[in-house]
């Protein structure tokens, strides 16, 4: 009994930790989209300025690493679903890695792992840098809201830039899979929109545009969150953005986990 | 001994017309930080309209004051009040409604890098007024030529000198017409003329009497000639404050009157 004494402790511990950052992450969220309903039209301006830039610069550069991976990963499914099956009306097969792995499972957990890397860590850093350098400091002393005037302009940021990536995703594994099935197993171009069609429901483009969405917001207020966290040291940086991406890619995982569970639930 | 000195409160905005006979007011103020007691038990105030000067060696926990009188930092004992406000106890609006009457200049300048220098002195008017774009424009160019920096308008902080860097800071710190200056080490990485420009600033809003004007120095200067009031600090603690002759006199140790004299010379009048 009293080995298992400091291990229910650790666990308390850890439980208890657990509930704080969750509290401190609920808490940057909402009063982020509340100091949205207190914002003034320059406000506003500073928030369109700052999502414009990002999406340009930041979005510019994650374009081509998610076309590489659309198309291999599109080209991957049919190749997989293919070859001598092809024919034998293995339209089924397709369906249910496409729609399974492709749109409803692994395609918005592959694009936040992008996301993560592109908009996360900058952003992290970003507001790291911000307090090293006492401007995090310098705003809050003119008044200016931390949450309203830095965060939320980067949570709409990584909003608008994770559905631009994931239907960018998606067409682009479209592309590649028209191109492997119809140059490579020589099927017409009309029976993989057919099978397409047969396969995809409104449902599962409002699962995968909410999952997104959810991603989305669950990582930029956690790199935000750790980005804050950091006080005088320049060595701080890099830590937060370490545990920034700790944080998100687990927190991600974790909702997807939750996401299969509900949907055996309600959908099954 | 904390007296409540009959404040006044008018309607909503009971920030702007608080009737007060202290700018900053300390009370038995106490600071603890991870185990370490950084301020013990502080009781001084600042008058409105007064100029005052922090002088302390580097570590001092100057800037630490700084902060306490700007409500960044709350202190863990006894309370600060600042323009008659206690900042711990008011709402955040009612906090954002007060800081935009109180600039503050830190040791580093704390630009906004992505914008320019004129953005950078822009922000407080553009966050907290409802002014157009060509007021706007008026005022900040005013404040910019004031201090002699109008020409790195159209450039961004990384582009300027340090001490250009913390003009701009200043530039902003005032651009509201803000009623209490906190300024954290204001001559440092700034040429004589520019030492010149903003002594005869300090002196002109000295004159004026309407701006409340703190600085922290560590280097003994000619601003302590100016200064109404002068603060010995030492650890965290206010080993003497009053005129530049009572602190000179009043402390004992070579040491600790070093910190008041300038240019090997003996400063106190």
């Amino acid at each position: 009994m009293a080995e298992i004494n400091p291990l229910l402790s650790w666990a308390e511990s850890q439980v208890f930790a657990g509930g704080t950052y969750v509290r401190d992450i609920a808490t940057i969220a909402y009063c982020s989209f509340r100091d949205l309903f207190l914002s003034s039209s320059f406000r506003r301006g500073a928030m369109m300025r700052v999502l414009s830039q990002q999406i340009v610069v930041t979005g510019g550069g994650a374009f081509p690493m998610v076309t590489i991976m659309a198309l291999l990963f599109g080209s991957a499914i049919i190749i997989q679903s293919g070859g001598d099956e092809w024919s034998v009306g293995a339209e089924n097969l397709l369906r249910l890695m496409l729609v399974e792995v492709l749109i409803r499972e692994f395609g918005a957990l592959l694009i936040a792992f992008v996301v993560i890397g592109c908009f996360g860590v900058p952003i992290c850093k970003e507001l790291a840098n911000l307090c090293v350098e006492n401007q995090i400091k310098a705003l809050r002393m003119m008044g200016i809201r931390i949450l309203g005037f830095v965060v939320f302009p980067q949570m709409l940021v990584v909003v608008v830039a994770m559905i631009c990536l994931i239907i960018y995703f998606y067409l682009i594994a479209m592309m590649g899979g028209i191109i492997v099935s119809t140059f490579v197993f020589g099927e017409p171009v009309s029976v993989f929109f057919y099978t397409l069609e047969q396969s995809i429901g409104l449902i599962d483009v409002l699962i995968m545009l909410t999952k997104g969405v959810i991603f989305a917001l669950v990582v930029a207020v956690i790199c935000c969150h750790h980005g804050l966290l950091v006080e005088h040291e320049v060595s701080g940086v890099s830590q937060a953005t370490m545990h920034a991406v700790m944080g998100s890619v687990i927190v991600c995982v974790l909702i997807e986990v939750l996401f299969i569970l509900l949907r055996s639930v309600f959908f099954s | 001994m904390c007296v409540d000195r009959g404040t006044v409160y008018f309607a909503s905005e009971r920030v702007f017309f608080m009737r007060r006979e202290f700018a900053i007011e300390f009370c038995q103020v106490g600071v603890t930080s991870e185990g370490e007691e950084k301020v013990r038990s502080l009781t001084f105030g600042i008058g409105c309209g007064e100029f005052v000067v922090f002088v302390g060696p580097r570590g001092a926990r100057k800037s630490l004051l700084l902060e306490l009188c700007g409500g960044i930092i709350s202190p863990s004992q006894g309370v600060v009040k600042t323009l008659g406000v206690d900042l711990t106890r008011t709402s955040r609006t009612e906090q954002s409604l007060l800081r935009r009457r109180i600039g503050m200049v830190f040791q580093k300048p704390a630009l906004l890098n992505n914008l320019t220098v004129f953005e950078n002195v822009a922000l407080p008017l553009h966050y907290h007024t409802v002014l157009d774009n060509d007021a706007v424009h008026g005022k900040v160019m005013a404040r910019l030529s004031e201090l002699g920096i109008s020409l790195y308008r159209d450039l961004f902080p990384t582009e300027i000198t340090h001490g250009k860097s913390k003009l701009v800071a200043l530039a902003r710190a005032l651009v509201l017409g803000q009623e209490l200056i906190l300024i954290d080490d204001p001559f440092a990485g700034l040429d004589d003329g520019n030492v010149m420009r903003l002594t005869s600033i300090f002196e002109h809003y000295q004159a004026e009497g309407r701006v409340t004007i703190v600085v922290a120095m560590s280097n003994p200067s000619h601003l302590l000639h100016m200064a109404n009031r002068v603060a010995l600090v030492l650890d965290g603690r206010i080993v003497e404050m009053g005129s530049l002759t009572e602190v000179y006199n009043n402390v004992d140790e070579e040491r600790e009157r070093a910190y008041v004299t300038w240019e090997d010379k003996v400063c106190a009048r």
